[in-house]
């Protein structure tokens, strides 16, 4: 029996900044790191005797987090070859997600996020609670992150 | 005037006012639907929620038309969102209660000049804010309450 390939479930990064929840692609993610002190304060983030732009996405996302950082999402952005690091609150976990549980982040919004988001994603298994397990997916293309 | 077949006024509490949109505009009517809040988005935008599949931003239309919300915590709790057409968008609407629709003699608003606004008229007593759906959407670039939020 053969599965196309276009059937296999992708899979989100799940994290937080502040009380907000974010996700990205885990095709995007190189690697899922603790954050080191004064990270926060820190030009660049040293991963495998490289020294990698480091990002604070509480900065970039207007979000005031409790305390330093506490992960670092080694990402590759996508088309190219130099991976950046991602200061983040927390990362809650992995999960699988379809093409059905995306959502186009709506008209109105796209003066303010638009350059940030790729969409939102509906979560699996995260119902009631927390504004029904939906996530926004960041948008490393179009973040300007590759210029940092 | 157009639609003859849903001609009238959908009528919602604000606080002290009444607000209306027009009933061809109204899609829904979701109580207490859950709101995924998002930074970055403006003041008077709570954040998302999933209406039939979409993703459709939530306004707090008193934040929206700049109208006083003190002493209406309690009436929050159970407050509404109606889901109407703004522009090309599916937008959802904070309200205290839908009170329900004036198919027949809605007075003539006057005056405009607020963002989001087709005019004011008097209605029972009350003050009438009539919606204007063809507006900029609330919190845009240029309307009130555009400045992002800080989380």
């Amino acid at each position: 029996m053969s599965v196309a390939a276009g059937s296999f479930a992708r899979l989100l990064v799940l994290f937080r900044l502040g009380h907000h929840r974010f996700a990205l692609p885990a095709e995007n993610v190189v690697e899922i790191c603790e954050a080191p002190e004064g990270a926060l304060g820190a030009g660049s983030f040293q991963h495998r005797e490289r020294a990698l732009p480091v990002v604070d996405l509480r900065e970039r996302f207007l979000v005031e987090g409790a305390g330093e950082p506490r992960a670092v999402l080694v990402t590759m952005p996508p088309g190219s070859s130099h991976p950046i690091a991602l200061l983040v609150d927390e990362v809650d976990g992995v999960v699988p997600f379809g093409a059905e549980s995306l959502l186009e982040l709506p008209d109105p919004l796209h003066p303010f996020l638009g350059g940030y988001l790729q969409g939102l994603c509906i979560v699996p298994g995260e119902t009631g609670g927390d504004a029904e397990g939906v996530v926004a997916v960041l948008g490393l293309g179009s973040l300007g992150i590759g210029d940092a | 005037m157009n639609g003859a077949a849903r001609c009238g006024l959908t009528l919602a509490r604000l606080g002290p006012d009444l607000v209306g949109l027009d009933l061809s505009r109204v899609l829904a009517v979701l109580e207490s639907p859950p709101i995924t809040a998002l930074p970055r988005i403006p003041e008077c935008c709570e954040g998302i929620t999933v209406w039939q599949g979409r993703a459709i931003p939530v306004y707090d239309l008193k934040k929206a038309l700049n109208l006083p919300s003190a002493g209406d915590d309690n009436i929050r709790r159970d407050s509404v969102v109606i889901v109407g057409r703004w522009r090309s968008s599916a937008v959802g609407l904070r309200v205290d209660e839908v009170l329900g629709v004036l198919e027949s003699g809605a007075p003539e608003p006057s005056g405009g000049g607020r963002p989001g606004l087709r005019g004011e008229a008097w209605h029972d007593g009350r003050r009438l804010l009539v919606l204007d759906p063809d507006a900029d959407y609330p919190g845009s670039p240029g309307a009130q309450g555009a400045s992002p939020r800080a989380a």
